[in-house]
């Protein structure tokens, strides 16, 4: 998938993309507990559940690929493409970030009000698709599942995934019977297989001690079934054939 | 039963090929899910307007001028030229998205703005038109549209169908209107029935004479063949032997202002408008004959 991302058409041939692949218990739980870390601290309501309930496929998904576009803010396509604003020289991009001889400064990350520091340069991000959609149709032609979130990504970003990149993808690819990234219900942050087989296990705990000591119960049924002490477990039928 | 001419058969297949690439556009999967996409099929007579859309700028502003001024326009009309010469035109996919709205509400500053409904006020009170489309844009549906249009290009190359996604033409196409609602609009040319069309592009290798296309390579890549720079005036290497040339014939390395090329780039710009908007009711005309709009 990465291969193909790294191999998609992009505008003027010129390189942009940068892929980290991330997997394992603890890697996916640190990248969903920032997920549902930035569900709450971004402050916007709308993401509250989207950011969640993405965290449970963080979760379940085999492995996360990360695509982050490393020229978005720093190198601008420079054509005057107006795709950003339309102002001529690229204004809109170079006139919002700190410069100097021309080029954009991108150790200054102080301005950052937004979880991204933008504007960025619309054809670079445009590239970023490009990259994305090659790991999509890779990922669809070997059969596994795999879908583009921006929640993953930003908590990629922010755990220092790509970190050339100012913009980045997850793309988590899962190999499980039912894909995990589809079929969402309401409040699937709660409502999850995972919490479902907890629910089971808790409950079925629970149950099972209601019931007497085993041993004596076992007892009394092999008496009543005609067996005796010694030939405890057999029927009667098995016991006369002895 | 059957006797075709097999390059005529390939080539009438390319319609039906854009209905599977297209299949494969809207298929595309979606980091917002909520970009809609916009897509047009041209290909015959409906092509020539874009096309002579860059021959009316070249008429006007003379080969050179079109070509120094516009050059990856003019080298992916001379491919688009030269195919409908050999009567074997590309079947054109318009493919565009309006990226100029965005009721998403997540806030990211991608746009460059604090929220996405400063964007939008923006994008209504002051959003402009560059050489290429409309902005601001949004950095999530821009991502969406590119994915659907990377799609359409994997299906195109799955097919074995000669094609490029082209941002030139697609301004052509945005120019004249083809897509109506788009902010962004991208061309993805299926055939002619050739190899490496749009990529060695045969069409260009009568354009210039072999010194011409070194002339011009120097004039871009000096940089990567300087001299010593330390002097403050570095050499260019030239093609042969350079060593010999006389002190007095060498190019050097240096910034210097280019009096009135912005003035020539800005007419030409201008010109360039001028004649789209001369063109944009042919365009209108036949999509009112293909009843596409009312």
């Amino acid at each position: 998938m990465l291969n193909a991302a790294l191999t998609a058409p992009v505008t003027g041939g010129v390189d942009h993309v940068e892929g980290e692949i991330v997997w394992g218990y603890d890697e996916q739980e640190e990248i969903a507990r920032k997920m549902e870390e930035l569900a709450h601290t971004l402050k916007n309501k709308r993401l509250v559940e989207i950011f969640t309930y993405e965290a449970v496929m963080a979760r379940e998904a085999d492995c996360i690929l990360f695509l982050g576009d490393y020229r978005s803010k720093e190198t601008p396509f420079d054509v005057d493409c107006g795709y950003c604003n339309g102002m001529a020289g690229c204004a809109f991009v170079y006139e919002r970030h700190k410069t100097a001889m021309g080029q954009i400064d991108a150790t200054d990350r102080d301005l950052q009000e937004t979880p991204l520091d933008g504007p960025f340069c619309m054809i670079r991000v445009g590239d970023l698709g490009f990259s994305i959609g090659s790991a999509l149709w890779m990922a669809k032609t070997l059969m596994v599942d795999c879908r583009p979130f921006y929640s993953m990504g930003l908590a990629g970003l922010k755990l220092g995934y790509c970190r050339n990149s100012d913009i980045v993808v997850g793309l988590p690819v899962a190999t499980l019977s039912k894909n995990p990234f589809v079929d969402i219900h309401y409040n699937y942050h709660v409502v999850n297989m995972r919490k479902m087989v907890d629910a089971v296990r808790k409950h079925y705990i629970i149950t099972r001690q209601a019931g007497p000591d085993y041993r004596l119960v076992s007892l009394e049924r092999f008496k009543r079934m005609g067996g005796d002490e010694p030939g405890a477990g057999r029927t009667k039928d098995e016991g006369e054939k002895e | 039963m059957t006797m075709i001419d097999g390059r005529r058969h390939a080539h009438e297949g390319l319609l039906a090929a854009a209905s599977q690439v297209l299949q494969a556009y809207y298929k595309a999967p979606q980091c917002t899910s909520r970009t809609k996409l916009l897509s047009m099929v041209v290909s015959g007579e409906e092509l020539r307007p874009m096309v002579e859309l860059v021959g009316a700028l070249e008429d006007s502003l003379g080969r050179e001028g079109a070509a120094s001024v516009f050059f990856p326009l003019y080298m992916d009309y001379l491919c688009y030229k030269e195919a409908l010469q050999r009567d074997d035109p590309p079947v054109v996919l318009i493919l565009g998205a309006n990226l100029m709205h965005s009721e998403l509400g997540w806030n990211c500053g991608a746009c460059g703005f604090k929220s996405c409904a400063e964007f939008n006020r923006f994008s209504k009170e002051s959003g402009g038109m560059g050489l290429f489309g409309g902005g601001p844009s949004c950095a999530w549906k821009t991502i969406d549209f590119c994915i659907a249009v990377d799609y359409a290009c994997a299906a195109a190359h799955l097919l074995n169908i000669e094609n490029r996604v082209q941002a030139t033409f697609g301004a052509v196409a945005y120019l004249l209107g083809y897509l109506e609602d788009a902010s962004m609009v991208l061309t993805l040319p299926l055939g002619p029935i050739a190899e490496l069309w749009y990529y060695n592009r045969p069409s260009m290798t009568r354009l210039a004479t072999y010194q011409e296309w070194v002339k011009l390579m120097r004039q871009n890549y000096t940089l990567m063949f300087q001299m010593f720079s330390s002097n403050m005036h570095p050499w260019v290497k030239d093609d042969g032997p350079w060593w010999r040339k006389e002190h007095t014939d060498r190019d050097v390395v240096g910034v210097k202002k280019d009096e009135g090329l912005e003035a020539v780039i800005y007419e030409a710009r201008g010109k360039l408008m001028e004649i789209a908007i001369g063109m944009r009711g042919q365009v209108q005309e036949i999509k009112q004959k293909k009843g596409l709009i009312g």
